[in-house]
């Protein structure tokens, strides 16, 4: 039905005169929207709904010019189908409950907070400590020409929360007619609990077969819930027959023997370099 | 609809965000938790807890396992967010002396703002000897205190400048108490900071054990006596 014009201007001058006068300036959508606006108690969505019923009141006011109504027309009769903007402004304000609406607000802003604040505390630096591990290697600081043998181990232990995985052993001969040199073992650790926090740990104590006790010396230590760490003993002959390793602590034991490979006698660093394979002899 | 949809999502990613936060950043609910995942990733314990005490936000426990016994610090963040902090392990119950000490200091401030800043003391150990029948430790402002053994003799803290009444009680008790006034701070009232004292039985051993504080800077304490029972000195430090 086509709003009746001269009605439209009656109303329009009653309501200009209760209205105030920079209220007058308004065009009649503006006015419109204002008074469905104010019954919508939840501020911060009321750019948001005034978008989408200006986008409304556009979209009609095209279908009226197109049919050939003036502007002035189309507007008026486009906001006529609008229907009465109190009870549109009432069911607005139902749908965009105040209580709701806050709730939505106050959890936008802690996920927000919550995921800024894990990836920025939490996430990148742990992202760059495993990087970091990956990247760096405990095998770093032997100098490879002077290894006389190195043996795969694969004996795992757990202690507690915590499994131990001792992956090899490599014999780096000092000086080339030295009967004694340092051996590495590779070793990893990791803790089977969740949660990451947690102490450092030391693999134990390090006998040859003999009983003799060896000390580490310039090893290696990634920190962090999963650790690849080298614990190089000095002065370890290198004509020993097993490692031992002896952990007893605190009612906590574990003990690992590693057979060793035994380099034929009068070996040299140097020939392993010539000839190119382990145990070479001179 | 949607808004409570999203809703949803959003306490579902604070949550999940907040259970990383637990995880990756090594905290725990509880002060409880926090301890025993500290032993328990330090290859120690569990330990019987003798004795547990708040300084500021720092919760310290004191326990003792198998012949040894050691000191575990807590410290909360926020309200179910505690983590592990320092701790001393297996310390040696050293038998071939009547007691052994252990010593501690902690500052904090009271009050939401910092305030007045206080020094936490601790004083522990085991009671090796059977013949040790009292001890006493001398505040670093001369307040005596005293434990008889298998008794908890003294507890809590005096008010508004007054001496509190165990405090009069152990002046008679201790020999230098006449210059219990006499301190290094003569305007600093001791009596107003809380100080207790227990002797607590475990696994057949007696531990000792004070807490009391004083001013921030100052020394542990003044000395730690051990008496049998006609008050013959058996031990002092």
């Amino acid at each position: 039905m086509k709003p009746n014009k001269k009605n439209r201007s009656v109303d329009t001058t009653l309501e200009e005169q209760d209205t105030p006068l920079e209220e007058r300036d308004m065009t009649l959508e503006e006015r419109f929207l204002e008074e469905v606006l104010t019954r919508v108690r939840f501020a911060y969505d009321r750019a948001k709904i005034r978008e989408e019923l200006r986008g409304h009141i556009e979209d009609r006011m095209d279908y009226f010019l197109e049919t050939g109504e003036t502007e002035e027309d189309a507007e008026a009769m486009a906001i006529a189908r609008m229907g009465n903007p109190e009870e549109l402004g009432n069911e607005l304000n139902r749908e965009h409950s105040p209580l709701l609406g806050w709730i939505w607000y106050v959890s936008q802003i802690a996920a927000v907070l919550c995921v800024t604040a894990v990836t920025v505390l939490y996430l990148l630096p742990a992202g760059s400590g495993l990087v970091s591990t990956l990247l760096s290697s405990p095998y770093e600081g032997i100098d490879r020409e002077n290894v006389i043998y190195e043996r795969e181990v694969g004996k795992t232990v757990q202690i507690d929360d915590r499994v131990v995985i001792i992956e090899e052993v490599l014999f780096e001969q000092g000086k080339p007619d030295s009967e004694a040199g340092r051996l590495h073992v590779i070793w990893r650790s990791y803790e089977k609990r969740l949660n990451t926090a947690g102490w450092s740990f030391n693999l134990g104590d390090f006998f040859d077969d003999k009983g003799n006790e060896y000390y580490e010396r310039g090893g290696y230590r990634r920190a962090g819930r999963f650790s690849r760490c080298r614990s190089s003993l000095i002065e370890f002959p290198r004509n020993a027959d097993a490692l031992v390793i002896d952990y007893d602590n605190n009612g906590r034991e574990f003990h690992i023997e590693v057979p060793l490979e035994i380099p034929q006698k009068g070996f040299a660093a140097g020939a392993y370099k010539e000839n190119g394979e382990k145990g070479a002899a001179q | 609809m949607k808004r409570k949809k999203d809703i949803v999502r959003n306490i579902l990613i604070a949550a999940v965000m907040l259970f990383f936060v637990y995880i990756l950043g090594g905290f725990f609910p509880t002060a409880m938790d926090a301890f025993h995942t500290s032993e328990r990733s330090s290859h120690y314990g569990p330990s019987n807890i003798l004795c547990t005490v708040d300084v500021g936000n720092t919760r310290h426990f004191f326990g003792s396992f198998k012949q040894t016994y050691s000191h575990s610090e807590t410290r909360r963040l926020l309200p179910f967010m505690w983590r592990f902090g320092d701790q001393s392990l297996a310390m040696e119950r050293g038998a071939d002396r009547p007691m052994e000490r252990y010593a501690d200091k902690q500052r904090f401030g009271t009050g939401w703002f910092g305030g007045e800043s206080r020094q936490g003391n601790f004083v522990f150990g085991p009671i090796n000897s059977p013949d040790v029948a009292s001890i006493e430790v001398k505040t670093p402002e001369g307040v005596v205190l005293r434990c008889e053994r298998g008794d908890y003799i003294l507890s809590g803290s005096g008010s508004n400048g007054e001496k509190s009444d165990q405090s009069d009680e152990t002046a008679g008790l201790d020999a230098d108490s006449s210059n219990k006034n006499d301190t290094e701070f003569p305007q600093f009232r001791a009596d107003d900071f809380k100080h207790e004292g227990k002797i607590v039985r475990s696994g057949g051993t007696d531990f000792y054990f004070f807490y009391f504080e004083s001013r921030e800077n100052l020394n542990y304490h003044q000395y730690l006596k051990a008496f049998d029972e006609e008050g013959k000195l058996l031990y002092q430090y």
